[in-house]
Protein backbone atom coordinates (compact mmCIF):
# COMPACT_ATOMS: atom_id res chain seq x y z
CA UNK A 1 0.00 0.00 0.00
CA UNK A 2 2.87 2.20 1.21
CA UNK A 3 4.59 1.83 -2.53
CA UNK A 4 1.51 2.90 -4.47
CA UNK A 5 1.55 6.37 -2.42
CA UNK A 6 5.41 7.07 -3.54
CA UNK A 7 4.24 5.74 -6.95
CA UNK A 8 1.24 8.10 -7.34
CA UNK A 9 3.51 10.66 -6.29
CA UNK A 10 5.94 10.67 -8.95
CA UNK A 11 2.66 10.20 -11.01
CA UNK A 12 1.36 13.07 -9.76
CA UNK A 13 4.31 14.79 -9.85
CA UNK A 14 5.21 14.36 -13.43
CA UNK A 15 2.06 15.71 -14.56
CA UNK A 16 2.89 19.21 -12.56
CA UNK A 17 6.29 19.24 -14.21
CA UNK A 18 4.14 18.84 -17.51
CA UNK A 19 1.50 21.82 -16.72
CA UNK A 20 5.08 23.70 -15.78
CA UNK A 21 6.44 23.12 -19.45
CA UNK A 22 2.53 23.97 -20.76
CA UNK A 23 2.43 27.34 -19.19
CA UNK A 24 5.97 28.02 -20.47
CA UNK A 25 5.18 26.93 -23.85
CA UNK A 26 2.02 29.25 -23.52
CA UNK A 27 3.80 31.95 -21.66
CA UNK A 28 6.19 32.11 -24.66
CA UNK A 29 3.38 31.75 -27.86
CA UNK A 30 4.09 35.15 -29.11
CA UNK A 31 8.05 35.20 -28.02
CA UNK A 32 10.33 35.98 -31.62
CA UNK A 33 12.17 32.38 -32.58
CA UNK A 34 10.74 30.81 -29.53
CA UNK A 35 11.12 26.10 -29.91
CA UNK A 36 7.92 24.85 -27.43
CA UNK A 37 9.73 21.98 -24.90
CA UNK A 38 8.09 18.42 -24.85
CA UNK A 39 8.06 16.59 -22.16
CA UNK A 40 8.74 12.80 -22.38
CA UNK A 41 8.01 10.71 -20.26
CA UNK A 42 10.01 7.11 -18.71
CA UNK A 43 8.89 4.43 -16.54
CA UNK A 44 11.09 4.02 -13.03
CA UNK A 45 12.98 0.61 -11.84
CA UNK A 46 10.93 -2.69 -11.57
CA UNK A 47 11.09 -4.86 -8.22
CA UNK A 48 11.28 -8.34 -9.78
CA UNK A 49 9.58 -10.07 -7.25
CA UNK A 50 9.82 -13.34 -9.43
CA UNK A 51 11.86 -13.84 -12.58
CA UNK A 52 10.23 -14.62 -15.65
CA UNK A 53 12.19 -17.48 -16.71
CA UNK A 54 12.88 -19.17 -13.25
CA UNK A 55 12.56 -22.56 -13.39
CA UNK A 56 9.75 -23.87 -11.86
CA UNK A 57 10.60 -27.88 -11.76
CA UNK A 58 12.83 -29.33 -13.60
CA UNK A 59 13.22 -28.64 -16.87
CA UNK A 60 10.16 -26.23 -17.10
CA UNK A 61 10.51 -22.69 -17.02
CA UNK A 62 8.03 -20.19 -16.23
CA UNK A 63 6.13 -18.13 -18.96
CA UNK A 64 6.03 -15.09 -17.02
CA UNK A 65 7.37 -13.35 -13.72
CA UNK A 66 6.24 -10.76 -11.08
CA UNK A 67 7.20 -7.34 -11.88
CA UNK A 68 6.01 -4.13 -9.94
CA UNK A 69 7.47 -0.54 -10.99
CA UNK A 70 7.42 2.72 -9.22
CA UNK A 71 6.30 5.05 -11.49
CA UNK A 72 6.96 7.37 -13.94
CA UNK A 73 9.90 9.89 -14.47
CA UNK A 74 10.60 12.86 -17.15
CA UNK A 75 13.21 11.21 -18.67
CA UNK A 76 13.87 14.72 -20.86
CA UNK A 77 12.45 17.83 -21.89
CA UNK A 78 12.98 17.67 -25.66
CA UNK A 79 12.99 21.17 -27.57
CA UNK A 80 11.04 20.86 -30.55
CA UNK A 81 12.85 22.62 -33.29
CA UNK A 82 9.71 22.65 -36.30
CA UNK A 83 9.69 26.63 -37.67
CA UNK A 84 8.05 28.86 -36.27
CA UNK A 85 5.24 31.35 -38.66
CA UNK A 86 6.86 33.93 -40.71
CA UNK A 87 5.40 37.80 -39.61
CA UNK A 88 6.03 40.48 -42.03
CA UNK A 89 7.83 43.93 -40.03
CA UNK A 90 9.02 46.93 -41.31
CA UNK A 91 12.54 47.20 -39.88
CA UNK A 92 15.21 46.27 -42.36
CA UNK A 93 17.50 44.83 -39.61
CA UNK A 94 14.48 41.79 -39.16
CA UNK A 95 15.79 38.89 -40.18
CA UNK A 96 14.01 35.47 -40.45
CA UNK A 97 15.88 32.07 -40.99
CA UNK A 98 13.93 29.84 -43.30
CA UNK A 99 15.07 26.25 -42.51
CA UNK A 100 18.27 25.08 -40.27
CA UNK A 101 20.91 27.65 -39.01
CA UNK A 102 21.10 30.22 -35.92
CA UNK A 103 22.60 33.05 -35.93
CA UNK A 104 25.38 33.67 -33.43
CA UNK A 105 25.57 36.70 -30.86
CA UNK A 106 28.34 37.49 -28.00
CA UNK A 107 28.13 38.38 -24.64
CA UNK A 108 29.70 41.19 -23.20
CA UNK A 109 32.00 38.60 -21.29
CA UNK A 110 32.78 37.34 -24.59
CA UNK A 111 30.77 34.15 -24.87
CA UNK A 112 28.95 33.18 -27.72
CA UNK A 113 25.20 32.24 -27.39
CA UNK A 114 22.84 31.24 -30.21
CA UNK A 115 19.30 32.28 -31.38
CA UNK A 116 16.25 31.94 -33.74
CA UNK A 117 15.32 35.62 -33.06
CA UNK A 118 16.28 38.11 -35.84
CA UNK A 119 15.03 40.95 -34.88
CA UNK A 120 18.22 43.48 -34.32
CA UNK A 121 18.95 46.98 -34.43
CA UNK A 122 21.79 49.39 -34.30
CA UNK A 123 23.71 50.58 -31.69
CA UNK A 124 24.86 54.08 -31.21
CA UNK A 125 27.93 53.34 -32.47
CA UNK A 126 26.48 51.48 -35.61
CA UNK A 127 27.33 47.80 -34.63
CA UNK A 128 24.11 45.14 -35.42
CA UNK A 129 23.03 43.93 -31.74
CA UNK A 130 20.00 41.93 -30.17
CA UNK A 131 17.09 43.86 -28.39
CA UNK A 132 19.56 43.39 -25.00
CA UNK A 133 22.48 44.64 -26.95
CA UNK A 134 24.60 41.81 -27.59
CA UNK A 135 26.37 42.20 -30.80
CA UNK A 136 25.93 39.53 -34.11
CA UNK A 137 29.03 37.69 -34.20
CA UNK A 138 30.88 37.62 -36.53
CA UNK A 139 30.33 42.05 -36.23
CA UNK A 140 28.84 44.23 -38.93
CA UNK A 141 28.73 47.53 -38.52
CA UNK A 142 26.31 50.05 -40.35
CA UNK A 143 27.80 53.53 -41.64
CA UNK A 144 26.52 56.18 -39.70
CA UNK A 145 25.09 57.86 -43.20
CA UNK A 146 23.58 54.82 -44.52
CA UNK A 147 20.24 55.67 -45.77
CA UNK A 148 18.70 51.72 -45.94
CA UNK A 149 19.83 48.28 -45.07
CA UNK A 150 19.22 45.43 -46.93
CA UNK A 151 19.88 41.58 -46.33
CA UNK A 152 20.20 39.65 -48.90
CA UNK A 153 18.70 35.68 -48.90
CA UNK A 154 22.39 34.74 -48.28
CA UNK A 155 23.13 36.77 -45.85
CA UNK A 156 25.30 39.56 -47.83
CA UNK A 157 24.31 43.27 -45.77
CA UNK A 158 24.23 46.29 -48.28
CA UNK A 159 23.55 49.38 -46.96
CA UNK A 160 22.14 52.91 -49.57
CA UNK A 161 24.34 55.98 -48.46
CA UNK A 162 24.50 58.97 -50.40
CA UNK A 163 28.22 57.79 -52.13
CA UNK A 164 26.39 54.50 -53.68
CA UNK A 165 25.62 51.21 -52.39
CA UNK A 166 28.48 49.21 -50.09
CA UNK A 167 28.73 45.82 -48.73
CA UNK A 168 29.46 45.95 -44.90
CA UNK A 169 29.44 42.40 -44.39
CA UNK A 170 28.07 38.61 -44.34
CA UNK A 171 25.54 36.81 -41.97
CA UNK A 172 26.77 33.35 -41.00
CA UNK A 173 24.37 30.76 -40.00
CA UNK A 174 25.67 28.35 -37.28
CA UNK A 175 24.60 24.72 -37.42
CA UNK A 176 24.24 22.09 -35.17
CA UNK A 177 24.56 17.95 -35.39
CA UNK A 178 22.26 17.88 -32.14
CA UNK A 179 19.98 21.11 -32.04
CA UNK A 180 17.82 19.56 -29.03
CA UNK A 181 21.19 18.99 -26.75
CA UNK A 182 21.92 22.97 -27.00
CA UNK A 183 21.05 25.09 -23.74
CA UNK A 184 18.26 27.26 -22.99
CA UNK A 185 19.57 30.39 -21.42
CA UNK A 186 17.14 32.80 -21.19
CA UNK A 187 16.82 35.42 -23.66
CA UNK A 188 16.14 33.73 -26.58
CA UNK A 189 19.44 32.43 -25.96
CA UNK A 190 21.19 29.26 -26.63
CA UNK A 191 24.33 27.38 -25.38
CA UNK A 192 26.67 24.98 -27.10
CA UNK A 193 26.84 21.92 -25.01
CA UNK A 194 28.89 18.76 -25.59
CA UNK A 195 25.30 16.87 -26.18
CA UNK A 196 24.69 19.49 -29.32
CA UNK A 197 27.99 19.20 -30.70
CA UNK A 198 30.55 21.83 -31.87
CA UNK A 199 28.44 25.08 -33.99
CA UNK A 200 29.47 24.49 -37.57
CA UNK A 201 29.51 27.90 -39.07
CA UNK A 202 27.97 28.70 -42.83
CA UNK A 203 26.82 30.43 -45.96
CA UNK A 204 23.06 30.52 -45.96
CA UNK A 205 21.62 29.10 -48.86
CA UNK A 206 24.29 26.56 -49.31
CA UNK A 207 23.54 23.01 -48.51
CA UNK A 208 21.81 21.79 -44.94
CA UNK A 209 21.76 26.17 -44.13
CA UNK A 210 18.14 28.11 -44.18
CA UNK A 211 17.67 31.39 -46.15
CA UNK A 212 17.65 34.90 -44.82
CA UNK A 213 14.76 36.16 -45.33
CA UNK A 214 14.74 40.28 -44.79
CA UNK A 215 12.04 42.31 -42.98
CA UNK A 216 10.32 39.17 -41.91
CA UNK A 217 10.53 37.71 -38.04
CA UNK A 218 10.15 34.05 -36.70
CA UNK A 219 7.34 33.63 -34.23
CA UNK A 220 6.93 30.74 -31.57
CA UNK A 221 6.05 27.28 -33.01
CA UNK A 222 4.13 26.83 -29.69
CA UNK A 223 0.52 25.38 -31.16
CA UNK A 224 -2.34 26.57 -28.94
CA UNK A 225 -4.43 23.49 -29.25
CA UNK A 226 -1.72 21.15 -28.79
CA UNK A 227 -0.93 22.67 -25.21
CA UNK A 228 -4.71 22.78 -24.13
CA UNK A 229 -5.12 19.14 -24.97
CA UNK A 230 -1.63 18.22 -23.23
CA UNK A 231 -3.20 20.60 -20.15
CA UNK A 232 -6.71 18.42 -19.96
CA UNK A 233 -4.66 15.57 -19.90
CA UNK A 234 -2.13 16.71 -17.28
CA UNK A 235 -5.00 17.53 -15.04
CA UNK A 236 -6.94 14.44 -15.47
CA UNK A 237 -3.73 12.41 -14.93
CA UNK A 238 -2.86 14.14 -11.90
CA UNK A 239 -6.37 13.57 -10.77
CA UNK A 240 -6.49 9.78 -11.52
CA UNK A 241 -3.18 9.27 -9.51
CA UNK A 242 -4.93 11.43 -6.23
CA UNK A 243 -7.30 9.04 -6.75
CA UNK A 244 -4.74 6.24 -6.27
CA UNK A 245 -3.23 7.71 -2.88
CA UNK A 246 -6.89 7.86 -1.64
CA UNK A 247 -7.64 4.22 -2.38
CA UNK A 248 -4.27 3.64 -0.45
CA UNK A 249 -5.25 5.50 2.62
CA UNK A 250 -8.80 3.90 2.19
CA UNK A 251 -7.16 0.35 2.53
CA UNK A 252 -5.06 1.30 5.23
CA UNK A 253 -7.89 2.67 7.22
CA UNK A 254 -9.78 -0.66 6.71
CA UNK A 255 -6.33 -2.77 8.03
CA UNK A 256 -6.21 -0.22 10.99
CA UNK A 257 -10.27 -1.28 11.81
CA UNK A 258 -9.18 -4.58 12.06
CA UNK A 259 -6.99 -4.80 15.00
CA UNK A 260 -9.06 -1.50 16.56
CA UNK B 1 6.53 -6.67 26.94
CA UNK B 2 7.37 -3.49 28.54
CA UNK B 3 10.07 -3.71 25.66
CA UNK B 4 7.96 -3.70 22.80
CA UNK B 5 5.97 -0.78 23.87
CA UNK B 6 9.30 1.25 24.14
CA UNK B 7 9.84 0.76 20.58
CA UNK B 8 6.25 1.48 19.89
CA UNK B 9 6.58 4.62 21.78
CA UNK B 10 10.28 5.41 19.93
CA UNK B 11 8.33 4.92 16.58
CA UNK B 12 5.29 7.06 17.51
CA UNK B 13 7.58 9.95 19.08
CA UNK B 14 9.09 9.40 15.20
CA UNK B 15 5.66 10.13 13.78
CA UNK B 16 5.06 12.67 15.57
CA UNK B 17 8.69 14.46 14.44
CA UNK B 18 7.98 13.42 11.19
CA UNK B 19 4.14 15.44 11.40
CA UNK B 20 6.44 18.63 12.77
CA UNK B 21 9.01 18.43 9.86
CA UNK B 22 5.52 17.80 7.19
CA UNK B 23 4.01 20.99 8.68
CA UNK B 24 7.24 23.05 8.66
CA UNK B 25 7.67 22.49 5.34
CA UNK B 26 4.06 23.01 4.39
CA UNK B 27 3.76 26.36 6.21
CA UNK B 28 7.35 27.33 4.13
CA UNK B 29 5.80 26.13 1.09
CA UNK B 30 5.85 30.00 0.11
CA UNK B 31 9.08 31.30 1.53
CA UNK B 32 11.45 32.94 -0.87
CA UNK B 33 14.96 30.53 -0.17
CA UNK B 34 13.22 27.96 1.80
CA UNK B 35 14.69 24.58 1.71
CA UNK B 36 12.94 21.63 3.24
CA UNK B 37 13.27 19.36 5.98
CA UNK B 38 13.67 15.54 5.28
CA UNK B 39 13.54 13.31 8.33
CA UNK B 40 15.16 9.94 7.79
CA UNK B 41 14.43 6.93 10.49
CA UNK B 42 16.50 4.50 11.60
CA UNK B 43 17.28 1.51 14.21
CA UNK B 44 20.13 3.11 16.42
CA UNK B 45 22.63 0.66 15.08
CA UNK B 46 25.03 1.05 18.15
CA UNK B 47 22.71 0.29 20.82
CA UNK B 48 21.89 -2.90 18.36
CA UNK B 49 25.49 -4.17 18.88
CA UNK B 50 25.32 -3.56 22.53
CA UNK B 51 22.11 -5.58 23.22
CA UNK B 52 24.13 -8.41 20.81
CA UNK B 53 26.88 -8.86 22.97
CA UNK B 54 24.76 -8.11 26.16
CA UNK B 55 21.32 -9.63 26.64
CA UNK B 56 19.80 -11.28 23.47
CA UNK B 57 16.43 -9.66 22.89
CA UNK B 58 17.77 -7.54 20.12
CA UNK B 59 14.15 -6.46 19.74
CA UNK B 60 14.74 -3.71 22.59
CA UNK B 61 16.02 -1.18 19.93
CA UNK B 62 14.48 2.35 19.86
CA UNK B 63 13.80 3.95 16.39
CA UNK B 64 15.79 7.19 16.17
CA UNK B 65 15.21 9.94 13.68
CA UNK B 66 17.61 12.10 11.83
CA UNK B 67 16.52 15.80 10.34
CA UNK B 68 18.36 16.94 7.44
CA UNK B 69 18.24 19.75 4.51
CA UNK B 70 17.48 19.36 1.29
CA UNK B 71 19.52 22.19 -0.28
CA UNK B 72 17.89 21.28 -3.99
CA UNK B 73 17.42 24.23 -6.39
CA UNK B 74 14.16 26.04 -5.93
CA UNK B 75 12.65 27.97 -8.79
CA UNK B 76 13.47 31.33 -9.84
CA UNK B 77 10.53 33.80 -9.82
CA UNK B 78 10.49 36.74 -11.16
CA UNK B 79 9.58 39.94 -8.84
CA UNK B 80 11.50 42.88 -10.91
CA UNK B 81 12.33 44.21 -7.60
CA UNK B 82 15.94 45.45 -8.21
CA UNK B 83 17.49 44.10 -4.62
CA UNK B 84 15.54 40.70 -5.10
CA UNK B 85 18.34 38.29 -5.70
CA UNK B 86 17.77 34.85 -6.61
CA UNK B 87 20.68 32.69 -6.30
CA UNK B 88 21.02 29.47 -9.21
CA UNK B 89 23.66 26.55 -8.14
CA UNK B 90 25.40 26.04 -5.22
CA UNK B 91 26.65 28.53 -2.72
CA UNK B 92 25.12 31.02 -0.11
CA UNK B 93 24.83 34.37 0.59
CA UNK B 94 26.87 35.47 3.80
CA UNK B 95 26.07 37.56 6.39
CA UNK B 96 27.50 39.06 9.29
CA UNK B 97 26.46 38.99 13.07
CA UNK B 98 28.19 39.45 16.23
CA UNK B 99 28.22 35.82 16.77
CA UNK B 100 30.16 35.18 13.60
CA UNK B 101 28.95 34.76 10.28
CA UNK B 102 25.71 32.81 9.14
CA UNK B 103 24.36 32.39 5.28
CA UNK B 104 21.84 32.24 3.35
CA UNK B 105 19.63 31.54 0.58
CA UNK B 106 17.13 34.21 0.55
CA UNK B 107 18.04 36.92 -1.43
CA UNK B 108 16.10 39.90 -0.48
CA UNK B 109 17.96 42.74 0.54
CA UNK B 110 17.18 46.58 1.88
CA UNK B 111 19.80 49.19 2.18
CA UNK B 112 20.09 50.32 5.64
CA UNK B 113 20.52 54.20 7.19
CA UNK B 114 23.69 53.66 7.14
CA UNK B 115 23.85 53.31 3.41
CA UNK B 116 25.15 49.35 3.95
CA UNK B 117 23.55 46.24 1.99
CA UNK B 118 21.71 44.03 4.94
CA UNK B 119 18.93 40.96 4.74
CA UNK B 120 15.46 41.50 5.89
CA UNK B 121 16.67 40.62 9.11
CA UNK B 122 18.66 43.58 9.46
CA UNK B 123 22.16 41.65 8.86
CA UNK B 124 24.27 42.97 6.80
CA UNK B 125 25.34 41.03 3.60
CA UNK B 126 29.29 40.60 3.56
CA UNK B 127 31.02 41.49 0.62
CA UNK B 128 34.48 40.32 -0.66
CA UNK B 129 35.85 43.11 1.73
CA UNK B 130 33.73 43.78 4.74
CA UNK B 131 30.17 45.30 4.44
CA UNK B 132 28.64 46.87 0.93
CA UNK B 133 28.86 50.51 1.66
CA UNK B 134 26.69 52.72 -0.33
CA UNK B 135 26.64 56.48 -1.18
CA UNK B 136 23.99 58.14 0.66
CA UNK B 137 21.54 58.94 -1.56
CA UNK B 138 21.60 55.83 -3.66
CA UNK B 139 18.27 53.98 -4.50
CA UNK B 140 17.48 50.20 -5.02
CA UNK B 141 16.91 51.20 -8.50
CA UNK B 142 20.47 52.61 -9.11
CA UNK B 143 22.16 48.83 -8.43
CA UNK B 144 23.30 46.89 -10.92
CA UNK B 145 24.03 43.39 -9.66
CA UNK B 146 25.59 41.09 -12.10
CA UNK B 147 26.16 37.10 -11.81
CA UNK B 148 29.11 37.06 -9.91
CA UNK B 149 27.73 38.95 -7.52
CA UNK B 150 29.62 42.25 -9.18
CA UNK B 151 27.43 45.37 -7.24
CA UNK B 152 27.57 48.53 -9.38
CA UNK B 153 25.75 51.96 -8.92
CA UNK B 154 25.74 53.96 -12.06
CA UNK B 155 28.52 52.34 -13.43
CA UNK B 156 31.02 51.89 -10.56
CA UNK B 157 32.28 49.27 -8.61
CA UNK B 158 30.60 49.40 -4.73
CA UNK B 159 31.90 45.71 -3.76
CA UNK B 160 31.70 42.19 -5.26
CA UNK B 161 28.88 39.76 -2.64
CA UNK B 162 30.95 37.15 -0.37
CA UNK B 163 29.56 33.84 -1.72
CA UNK B 164 30.54 30.76 0.19
CA UNK B 165 30.63 26.91 -0.87
CA UNK B 166 30.54 23.87 1.77
CA UNK B 167 30.99 21.71 -1.20
CA UNK B 168 29.66 17.89 0.23
CA UNK B 169 29.84 19.24 3.56
CA UNK B 170 26.62 21.07 3.29
CA UNK B 171 24.77 19.35 5.32
CA UNK B 172 27.05 20.00 8.43
CA UNK B 173 25.18 23.33 8.15
CA UNK B 174 22.55 23.88 11.33
CA UNK B 175 19.78 26.10 10.37
CA UNK B 176 19.76 28.65 12.69
CA UNK B 177 15.85 30.12 12.07
CA UNK B 178 15.05 32.98 10.01
CA UNK B 179 16.59 31.38 6.58
CA UNK B 180 19.98 31.41 7.68
CA UNK B 181 22.31 28.59 8.67
CA UNK B 182 25.38 28.39 10.56
CA UNK B 183 28.52 26.52 9.77
CA UNK B 184 30.21 24.40 13.08
CA UNK B 185 33.29 26.07 14.06
CA UNK B 186 35.59 24.08 11.99
CA UNK B 187 34.07 23.93 8.60
CA UNK B 188 35.24 26.61 6.56
CA UNK B 189 33.49 27.75 2.75
CA UNK B 190 35.52 27.87 -0.51
CA UNK B 191 34.57 30.81 -2.76
CA UNK B 192 31.29 29.85 -5.09
CA UNK B 193 32.20 28.97 -8.62
CA UNK B 194 28.80 27.40 -9.46
CA UNK B 195 26.81 30.11 -8.30
CA UNK B 196 24.76 32.89 -10.13
CA UNK B 197 23.19 35.48 -8.98
CA UNK B 198 20.17 36.79 -10.56
CA UNK B 199 19.04 40.38 -9.95
CA UNK B 200 15.15 41.09 -9.74
CA UNK B 201 14.39 36.67 -9.10
CA UNK B 202 13.51 35.54 -6.10
CA UNK B 203 14.28 32.03 -5.44
CA UNK B 204 11.53 29.80 -4.40
CA UNK B 205 10.91 27.40 -1.83
CA UNK B 206 11.61 23.84 -3.04
CA UNK B 207 8.92 22.08 -1.20
CA UNK B 208 7.08 19.68 -2.70
CA UNK B 209 3.17 19.65 -2.02
CA UNK B 210 2.59 16.28 -3.37
CA UNK B 211 5.26 14.97 -1.71
CA UNK B 212 4.67 16.12 2.21
CA UNK B 213 0.78 15.29 1.43
CA UNK B 214 1.66 12.03 0.71
CA UNK B 215 3.59 11.91 4.35
CA UNK B 216 1.11 13.03 5.78
CA UNK B 217 -0.99 10.58 4.46
CA UNK B 218 0.76 7.70 5.30
CA UNK B 219 2.23 9.18 8.84
CA UNK B 220 -1.46 9.53 10.01
CA UNK B 221 -2.19 5.86 8.84
CA UNK B 222 1.28 4.85 10.35
CA UNK B 223 0.11 6.76 13.80
CA UNK B 224 -3.00 4.92 14.13
CA UNK B 225 -1.61 1.23 13.60
CA UNK B 226 1.10 1.72 15.71
CA UNK B 227 -1.62 3.39 18.18
CA UNK B 228 -3.66 0.22 17.75
CA UNK B 229 -0.84 -1.99 18.57
CA UNK B 230 0.30 -0.41 21.43
CA UNK B 231 -3.57 -0.71 22.75
CA UNK B 232 -3.68 -4.31 22.20
CA UNK B 233 -0.54 -4.78 24.04
CA UNK B 234 -2.09 -2.94 26.86
CA UNK B 235 -5.02 -5.08 26.72
CA UNK B 236 -3.00 -8.42 26.13
CA UNK B 237 -1.55 -7.22 29.54
CA UNK B 238 -4.36 -6.76 31.37
CA UNK B 239 -5.37 -10.16 30.50
CA UNK B 240 -2.80 -11.80 31.89
CA UNK B 241 -2.66 -10.04 34.74
CA UNK B 242 -6.38 -10.76 34.96
CA UNK B 243 -5.74 -14.11 35.26
CA UNK B 244 -3.65 -14.19 38.29
CA UNK B 245 -6.34 -11.55 39.87
CA UNK B 246 -9.43 -13.67 41.39
CA UNK B 247 -11.73 -10.83 41.21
Amino acid sequence: MLRAFSTAATGMDAQQTMVDVIAHNLANVSTNGFKRSQVNFQDLLYLKMRQADREVSSGITAPSGVEVGSGVKIASTARVFSPGSMESSGNDLDIAIQGEGFFQVTLPSGELRYTRDGAFQKDSNGYVVTANGYHLSPGITIPQDAMSVDVGADGTVTVQTPSGVQVVGMIELYRFANPAGLSAEGENLFKETEASGAAIAGQAGLEGYGTLLSRYLEKSNVQMVQELVNLITAQRGYEINSRCIRTGDNMLQQLNQLIR
Amino acid sequence: MTGGAEKIASGINGLLKQLDVVSHNVANAQTAGFKKRLLTFHQEYQKRLEALRGDCSVRNVPIRTDQTVDFSQGMLIQTERPLDLGLEGRGFLTVQTSGGPLYTRSGCLRINELGQLTDLGGRIVSGDNGPINLPPGTGEVDLQISSDGMIRAGGAEMGKLRLADFGDQEDRLIPAGMGVFAAPADLRPNPAVNLKIRQGYQEGSNVQMVGELVNMVSLSRMYEANMNVLKRQQENAQTVLGVANVT
